[in-house]
């Protein structure tokens, strides 16, 4: 998937003369990037939202995502530790968004959580807009910078405040049936060990970036030491070997992503999948379609206590641009309110 | 005899033959009422072995270690664990308190429980369940008791007899039945209910605890060669993990009089939503309704314990499994130095004693008492100097352990592993105290630095944290209390001027605000506290006591072994405490430890417990 320079992303807007652009305020600053760049090069209806526990940088960039030039501009609240008010908010605020008039749907998925991503993209699905849906990224050049702990140098999230199921993507788990973890590793340890520990699965399949499919060399070499750290706990916690699979995946190739994650659950369909996208917003664009094709997959989530807000991100590393119709090869699955099995 | 292999892994009670558990299991004193019929809840922290005592209760298990045949079991249990079971889906908070969330999640339990159910039968029943006439009878009862059962619940499929097999086939076919009806419960309508914020409906079948999985369990019961009176034991595991709808029916199922045909078994790690049932004002209660097991210690104390013997028991098998006959005090010697040093301490008490008399009761109070913190005081002449006391030996290995044998096995795996490459792969015989000293403060600072500040959590925690506003907030006053026992703990330790310098504990005479009671009950979740009860001084009723985890002993310098007094402390102390654990650092120092709080000599006739 091609990275792009600002100039070229920005030539791929205009082409595409988006109606509709939906992105996330939050703290990083990445996130008014790309809505600068929408809102130079095109006329469009923005919808916005952001979660609730603000704190300033948020607020800041928010503010400046608002006053840039838009003919209709609305924003909308999430929430980190409420899913059902937050998916409800989605539902709401996607269906004010009219089909008859979507041209093309523009999503910033770059700074939603995993869990409010996969929420928008069921209730684009839910409202047949998903076929008109393309995503686009913006990579950072560093993450989780921590200057004040040598023996922790990045970290993005500490804790763990609770391991759920995303609304609305359930899976299909049989009682009579094991489960299979399914993790794509990101830079975050705790998160992991804890979705471990809550599901005490009786296999597992780790992922890490595959080092030419990663947003950066930097990025590659960091996602396998926390790689290698979630895997020797896994090995800690089984004396069978045969307990745990590994596995590579596209960091920045939504489709590939994908594609890698219905071949290994399809080696477990004895089992109950539960999947944990953690690592870019790109890989779980790609673990979320995974799931609309394969609904007995569940996909999961671990609310974190706390993000490094002062230095989630910095530095922007090219943009990225992808439609939903690529990613389902021209037939957006149905809406899983029609099928049920 | 020396071995390489780490005897103090910890495995998960899953993994784990039923011949290891076996093995190794030994039971904890006063657990003989889940051997018997009856509701039990079994409570205890994480790394109690909960777990490992529902495996322990498991049909192979209980066959090998009393030698008995499926026929000749005492019970049958039936496993089940709540967090792999997956039942707190978001999605269903939206029923949450209708009649309706009760229903809903009564039928995913049992659907659950029937496939739990039909597991357990197939694997232990197998050579019954092929016999001809227990095949025969098993395809009359699914057609004329099981089917209508369902049907009468709402299920629709086409049946026929036909379908049926063998007994093994039998109960396949049932579980595949009810996967369907779970599968289309959650895929479906759950789903559904996520998305959309109407009102929805469902037709689909609703299985109850009476009305199917109570008679299926009797059906079974009653086939040929499978004891017709065989109490059935439904173990439900770390139930914290139900949501309240979940909890309420659970409680409902314990009031109901079911014990001479089915006995729940329910661990938790004591932070169980609620006690309530779906009726009115319905409540269950001990010890009307069930037996309780605590499986946390607090009586850590002097040799003879029930815990320390219990732990010595459990040692030894794991020692002996490997082929090491050594003792566990000569495994884990302490500081020969620091032995010797105590040792001259207690002998100048003895003499003094002779002399002038016991400064307490007895000249082995006076040893008991004073020997080891007088020689901690000793090396804490400078701030580098508390780093001299070694916290090695077998003893103060299991005080720091604090009744939790997880909190023993943890360290002692690490200490053997690296003495293995300290020793460059030669056998272990003697775990040096240095290297003792070093994982258990390594794992003490860990428990203030890096667990409190990335606590896991789950999210009931957060919702019944009412007086705090966030949990992040809650964590940082849970640090500042533990800091501030901490501080004053070791400030008493130090004062030669006191009669009882082993403190590890606060009793709350006054009745904390709510928000101190949320701060300390997530301590307790957590586990940096332990409560308990102790007989109030006039007799009526009994005060509640707040015991710091000795793990936390090499963090703060303090002497872990043995009963300790305790603080009776104001409601003051403990509010400045949690916001500001520097101020009553300051207080103490300039005013003293009895400026707000009042230390209490300790009777060492003590009950401690709940």
């Amino acid at each position: 998937m091609k990275k792009m320079s600002a100039l070229e992303f920005a030539q791929e807007v205009k082409a595409l003369q988006p109606s509709t652009f939906i992105t996330c305020a939050s703290f990083e600053s990445r996130c008014v990037e790309i809505a600068k760049i929408i809102s130079e090069q095109t006329s469009v209806k923005t919808l916005c939202f952001h979660v609730d526990k603000t704190c300033a940088s948020t607020q800041k960039n928010r503010t400046e995502i608002a006053e840039l030039k838009w003919p209709a501009y609305k924003e909308a609240g999430l929430y980190i530790s409420n899913p059902l008010a937050s998916s409800d908010t989605v539902l709401r605020s996607v269906s004010s968004l009219s089909a008859s008039e979507a041209n093309a749907i523009l999503v910033d998925v770059s700074t939603f959580t995993h869990e409010h991503l996969a929420m928008l993209i069921k209730a684009l699905l839910n409202r047949d807009l998903l076929r008109f849906t393309h995503f686009a990224y913006v990579g950072v050049n560093v993450y989780g910078v921590n200057p004040s702990d040598e023996s922790e140098p990045l970290w993005l999230s500490r804790g763990a405040a609770a391991v759920r199921s995303i609304v609305g993507y359930p899976g299909m788990l049989r009682p009579s049936r094991a489960v299979h973890f399914i993790a794509l590793v990101g830079f975050e340890f705790e998160r992991i060990r804890v979705a471990l520990d809550e599901s005490e699965p009786g296999s597992v399949s780790l992922g890490v970036g595959e080092a030419i499919e990663s947003v950066t060399p930097g990025h590659y070499s960091e996602n396998k030491r926390f790689y290698d750290k979630v895997a020797a706990f896994v090995e800690e916690k089984s004396a069978n070997p045969s307990f745990i699979e590994r596995f590579d995946f596209s960091c920045i190739d939504p489709k590939k992503a994908k594609q890698k994650i219905l071949e290994i659950a399809a080696k477990h369909v004895d089992c109950n999948v539960v999947l944990f996208p953690m690592n870019t917003k790109l890989s779980t664009v790609g673990a979320i379609f995974a799931s609309l094709d394969e609904p007995s997959i569940q996909l999961a989530y671990v609310e974190p206590v706390e993000y490094n807000v002062n230095n989630y991100s910095s530095g922007i590393d090219g943009f990225r641009l992808v439609s939903a119709i690529e990613l389902s090869g021209e037939e957006i699955p149905m809406s899983s309110l029609f099928s049920a099995q | 005899m020396t071995t390489t292999i780490n005897p103090f892994a910890v495995q998960t009670p899953e993994s784990m033959t039923p011949s290891e558990v076996v093995e190794l299991f030994e039971p904890v004193p006063d657990v003989d009422a889940i051997n018997h019929p009856g509701h039990t809840f079994i409570n205890g922290q994480r790394g109690s072995g909960k777990s490992m005592l529902l495996r322990w209760l498991s049909p192979e298990c209980v066959m090998l270690a009393r030698n008995v045949t499926p026929t000749q079991l005492p019970f049958l249990s039936v496993y089940l664990s709540i967090k792999q079971a997956q039942l707190d889906l978001p999605e269903l908070k939206r029923l949450e308190g209708m009649g309706s969330g009760a229903v809903l999640s009564e039928h995913l339990l049992v659907c659950l429980l029937i496939v739990k159910v039909l597991d357990t039968w197939k694997n232990i029943f197998h050579s019954q369940l092929q016999q001809p006439n227990a095949i025969q009878q098993f395809k009359e009862r699914v057609e004329k008791k099981i089917v209508p059962r369902f049907r009468a619940c709402g299920w629709k499929d086409n049946f026929s007899s036909d379908q049926l097999g063998n007994g093994i086939e039998i109960c396949e076919w049932l579980q595949d039945t009810v996967d369907l009806i779970h599968v289309e419960t959650v895929a479906g309508f759950v789903q559904r209910l996520g998305l959309e914020s109407e009102p929805l409906r469902w037709s689909g079948p609703l299985l109850g605890y009476q009305t199917v999985l109570l008679p299926l369990i009797r059906e079974l019961r009653a086939l040929p060669g499978i004891p017709e009176e065989l109490p059935i034991f439904i173990l439900l595991d770390d139930a914290d993990n139900l949501n309240i709808d979940q909890t309420k029916v659970l409680n409902s199922w314990v009031a109901q009089r079911t014990t001479d045909f089915v006995s729940l078994k329910i661990s938790t790690q004591m932070r169980y939503k609620t006690f309530l049932t779906h009726s009115d004002n319905g409540r269950i209660e001990a010890p009307h309704d069930f037996s309780e097991i605590l499986l946390t210690s607090v009586q850590v104390g002097g040799g003879g314990s029930s815990y320390e013997a219990w732990l010595t028991t459990v040692l030894t098998k794991r020692l002996q499994k490997l082929g090491l006959n050594v003792d566990p005090n000569t495994l884990f010697p302490e500081d020969a130095k620091q032995v010797a040093a105590i040792e001259e301490i207690k002998n100048g008490y003895r003499a003094k004693a002779k002399t002038d008399g016991p400064r307490g009761y007895r000249a082995n109070d006076d040893v008991y008492r004073y020997s080891r913190p007088d020689y901690m005081t000793k090396v804490s002449g400078n701030a580098k100097g508390s780093y001299r006391y070694s916290y090695s030996g077998f003893t103060q290995l299991i005080h720091l352990s604090s009744g939790i044998i997880r909190f023993f096995l943890d360290p002692a795996a690490r200490m053997f592993s690296e003495q293995i490459k300290k020793n460059d792969g030669k056998p272990v015989t003697v775990i040096d105290p240095d290297i003792q000293n070093k994982v258990l403060r390594e794992i003490s600072d860990n428990l203030i630095f890096q667990e409190l500040d990335k606590m896991r959590q789950d999210a009931a925690i957060s919702s019944w944290l009412t007086h705090t506003s966030d949990l992040l907030s809650a964590l940082k006053k849970l640090k500042n209390l533990v800091e501030a026992l901490g501080a004053t703990f070791r400030m008493i330790l130090l004062d030669t001027n006191r009669s009882e310098r082993r403190v590890f504990s606060i009793l709350l005479n006054d009745e904390p605000t709510d928000e101190v009671n949320e701060i300390i009950k997530l301590g307790i979740f957590l586990g940096y506290f332990q409560e308990a009860s102790i007989g109030a001084k006039d007799g009526l009723g009994r005060t509640r006591r707040v015991v710091l985890t000795r793990r936390l002993a090499p963090y703060f310098n303090l002497d872990p072994i043995g009963f300790s007094g305790y603080l009776s402390v104001t409601r003051e102390y403990l509010q400045r405490a949690i916001h500001d654990p520097h101020s009553v650092r300051g207080r103490i120092k300039s005013e003293g430890v009895d400026s707000f709080t009042q230390q209490t000599q300790l009777d060492f006739s003590f009950e401690g417990g709940m």
